[in-house]
């Protein structure tokens, strides 16, 4: 009988920027009898057989129809106030009134006595003026406890709701000149240390005696609690029943009972054309923000010649560790391959500042933060060639020049430029050539001068070398420390804006919005034209199946009108 | 016409000798670049930390630039200085790193380095403070001349960098 009850009584938070005034809900509450549950239920199973051929049910229908005080349904307004029955026979004398909010009251009811009563009976609600809000709320004790005290954040919280109500001043911005207070006030405190935003609240109340019996002030009961914040955000615990079942409500007291709930939003949804006119003016706003950020900079944008691939490295030399002497600087160059192109002006190489290491940790390191940045293009001469293109290589020798002018060469090392582009932060190692004797050794130590490559390159693969195996052999190297890069390659090339990008490019949002406007380059316009003649050709291609049929047709006809 | 959001915050600095730290710092493009909103420098507070070494400011860094053209990549500059209990401001050390080119999160380390001058200066910098200073900042992100110093290697930065990219896929650039 107790079939497709809710049991999610949580809130749920809900975020509009229009007005709280707006906001209705229909509320619904109806008592669940033995009687009233049996006979629905039967009558539930009557009218699902009734395709049957079953005889209607009719004597069950009598005792179907609840008594009005069984049940009420009703549509309340935000911060609307309806009374009821004890508050109506509390205020109705003049001398319970002592508060101006009290004597209103008055009047209202009087005024209400005399036209028609009120339009509620058990359902009735407590606004944010009522004391209900503040006292009864804040007293509730969210943990079972024998004595409740309510924490110190607890009460201060209340008292600032307290003081939100009966002032209802925002706070100006803090004036920029004084960024700290020295002695804060204890007004300062209170404000700043608890939650500043107004919420204003509202419970919706049923009174759920038993019928004939209403305005005991023990019998009544929270529905359903509202909040609503200054920025948008309402909260309505339970939620709406959309789809769930209704809610249980149980009485507590000598008589248990059951009442169902139910709540709908009944406040009044926007108009078509209040959409549109929103929607319109979105996105004149977006295209026009569109515009004057074209202005701002140009709608073009330069892009490397066609068919070749630009390669743009923006990178630091970062620290070197581990080596031998003090006072060390590194001397680098950038090699291109064959079929690689630099700017005419543009340095390759560099020399980063004489530094001096400092103990981290176990080793002596030198911070250069060297910055270094090169552009190269890359452009494939001959098609029959089947090769793997080579990656630009940076050489790099880190060098040693100490106070008494002593020069030593520290390491020789390599760098091959990462072919994903992206952030890459490598650390590379180094070696120095020996030679044979303790004669250079000592030479190294006591005047500086050592043994130096002449071809930088031989470091990796010589320029000179033409065979199939290096060999290497005879040469004598020692392990010196090591240099750490970080790199951040781009890649741009012209033949990476087809195929996804065009479609990718007409699904952002302000093209959705703005539509196609006149801005767009006649560059773009050749490319949408281009693929849709793609499109057509493959659609030739497939011709048999009638979609592709189909699509030929359309296709066919917006060639023309381009 | 591409644009490049950069979302973070300079966090703190940490391996300088003394930890009464503040920090300049600023973000410096090409000439193709425009900056849409944000501040492009600033300076930090001076923290003093009461445990443990690193220095922290959580500088927020949200900066909105629009650009035509690849060059002049934005990079970010900073220069550690350091306040003591009388309030002399020593300089600790420049820095300099390149804002990361693909999108996403990067954490960078960004190393530091000081102009060192000759033994009679260094002995007095112990004592008194004071040291040599670069005559004017641009060496710092610009690789020329750099050549000519002696420097000694400080402290690192650590910055905390978001990345968006909008409209580079449509110039054909991939990063």
């Amino acid at each position: 009988m107790a079939d497709g009850w809710s049991t999610d009584n949580g809130e749920a938070v809900y975020r509009s920027r229009d007005a709280t005034k707006n906001l209705k809900i229909r509320i619904k509450i109806q008592r669940v009898t033995s009687t009233a549950a049996l006979s629905q239920h039967l009558q539930h199973q009557v009218l699902t057989q009734q395709e049957r051929g079953v005889i209607e049910l009719d004597t069950f229908n009598s005792q179907l129809r609840s008594g009005p005080d069984d049940e009420e349904e009703l549509v309340v307004g935000w911060q609307e106030k309806l009374f009821s029955q004890y508050e109506e026979d509390l205020y109705q004398s003049e001398t319970s009134c002592q508060t101006p909010l009290e004597k209103q009251y008055h009047t209202e009811i009087l005024a209400l006595q005399r036209g028609k009563g009120r339009r509620n009976r058990r359902i009735f609600t407590y606004t944010d003026f009522d004391r209900y809000t503040n006292w009864e709320e804040a007293s509730q004790n969210p943990i079972i406890q024998a004595k409740f005290a309510p924490t110190f954040l607890a009460e201060r919280m209340t008292n600032i709701r307290h003081r939100k109500q009966e002032r209802r001043t925002v706070d100006a911005s803090v004036a920029k000149a004084r960024v700290i207070t020295w002695e804060p006030s204890e007004e300062f405190v209170k404000s700043s240390h608890v939650i500043n935003s107004t919420v204003q609240i509202m419970h919706i109340m049923g009174d759920l005696g038993p019928p004939g019996r209403l305005g005991m002030k023990e019998n009544e009961q929270v529905l359903c609690t509202i909040r609503a914040d200054s920025n948008g955000v309402i909260t309505i615990k339970p939620d709406f029943n959309n789809s769930k079942g209704p809610y249980r409500v149980e009485t507590e007291g000598e008589r248990k009972e059951i009442w169902r709930l139910t709540l709908v939003n009944a406040s009044a949804g926007i108009s078509e054309e209040e959409k549109e006119r929103e929607h319109r003016m979105y996105r004149d706003l977006y295209v026009r923000h569109r515009d004057y950020l074209n202005s701002l900079v140009g709608p073009d944008f330069e892009m490397p010649p066609i068919g070749s691939l630009r390669l743009l490295i923006n990178g630091e030399i970062v620290s070197a560790k581990g080596y031998e002497y003090d006072n060390l600087y590194i001397h680098f160059f950038l090699d291109l391959p064959n079929n690689w192109f630099g700017l005419p002006f543009e340095a390759l190489s560099g020399v980063t500042q004489t530094c001096q290491t400092r103990t981290l940790g176990k080793d002596n390191v030198a911070f250069f933060s060297y910055p270094f940045s090169f552009e190269t293009f890359f452009r494939k001469e001959n098609e029959n060639e089947d090769s793997q293109p080579k990656w630009p290589v940076l050489y790099f020798k880190v060098l040693s020049l100490d106070y008494w002018q002593r020069y030593r060469t520290e390491g020789y090392g390599y760098l091959v430029i990462p072919s994903a582009p992206g952030y890459h932060s490598m650390t590379c190692q180094t070696w120095r050539p020996l030679q044979n004797g303790t004669v250079a050794e000592l030479r190294r130590f006591f005047i500086g001068g050592s043994p130096e490559l002449e071809d930088n390159s031989y470091v990796r693969v010589p320029s000179t070398f033409k065979g199939e195996r290096l060999s290497r052999f005879g040469f004598r190297t020692e392990t010196t420390g090591s240099v750490t890069f970080s790199l951040n390659c781009i890649q741009q090339a012209r033949a990476f804006m087809d195929g996804n990008t065009l479609r990718r490019r007409r699904q952002t949002m302000v093209d959705h919005l703005g539509g196609f406007s006149q801005h767009k380059s006649v560059q773009q316009i050749m490319d949408l034209f281009e693929s849709a003649r793609r499109r057509m050709h493959a659609a030739r291609e497939g011709a048999g199946f009638p979609e592709h049929a189909g699509m030929a047709i359309t296709t066919e006809s917006s060639e023309s009108t381009a | 016409m591409a644009e490049l959001h950069i979302i973070g915050q300079i966090i703190g600095a940490s391996g300088f000798p003394q930890s009464s730290l503040f920090c300049k710092w600023g973000v410096h493009t090409g000439g193709a670049w425009r900056l849409l909103s944000g501040l492009r420098e600033g300076q930090t507070q001076v923290d003093f930390p009461q445990t443990g070494e690193m220095a922290y400011w959580s500088q927020p860094v949200d900066l909105h630039y629009t650009t035509k053209g690849l060059q002049g990549w934005p990079k970010l500059h900073v220069q550690v200085w350091h306040q003591d209990s009388f309030g002399r401001c020593e300089l600790y050390g420049y820095g300099y790193c390149h804002i990361p080119s693909s999108p996403g999160h990067h954490r960078l380390q960004c190393v530091t380095w000081r102009p060192l001058g000759s033994w009679q200066e260094q002995l007095a910098q112990m004592f008194v403070g004071g040291g040599p200073q670069l005559r004017s900042p641009d060496l710092i992100y610009s690789g020329a001349d750099r050549y000519r110093l002696h420097t000694v290697a400080m402290g690192v930065v650590e910055v905390e960098l978001g990345i968006i990219l909008r409209h580079f896929d449509r110039y054909g650039i991939e990063s």
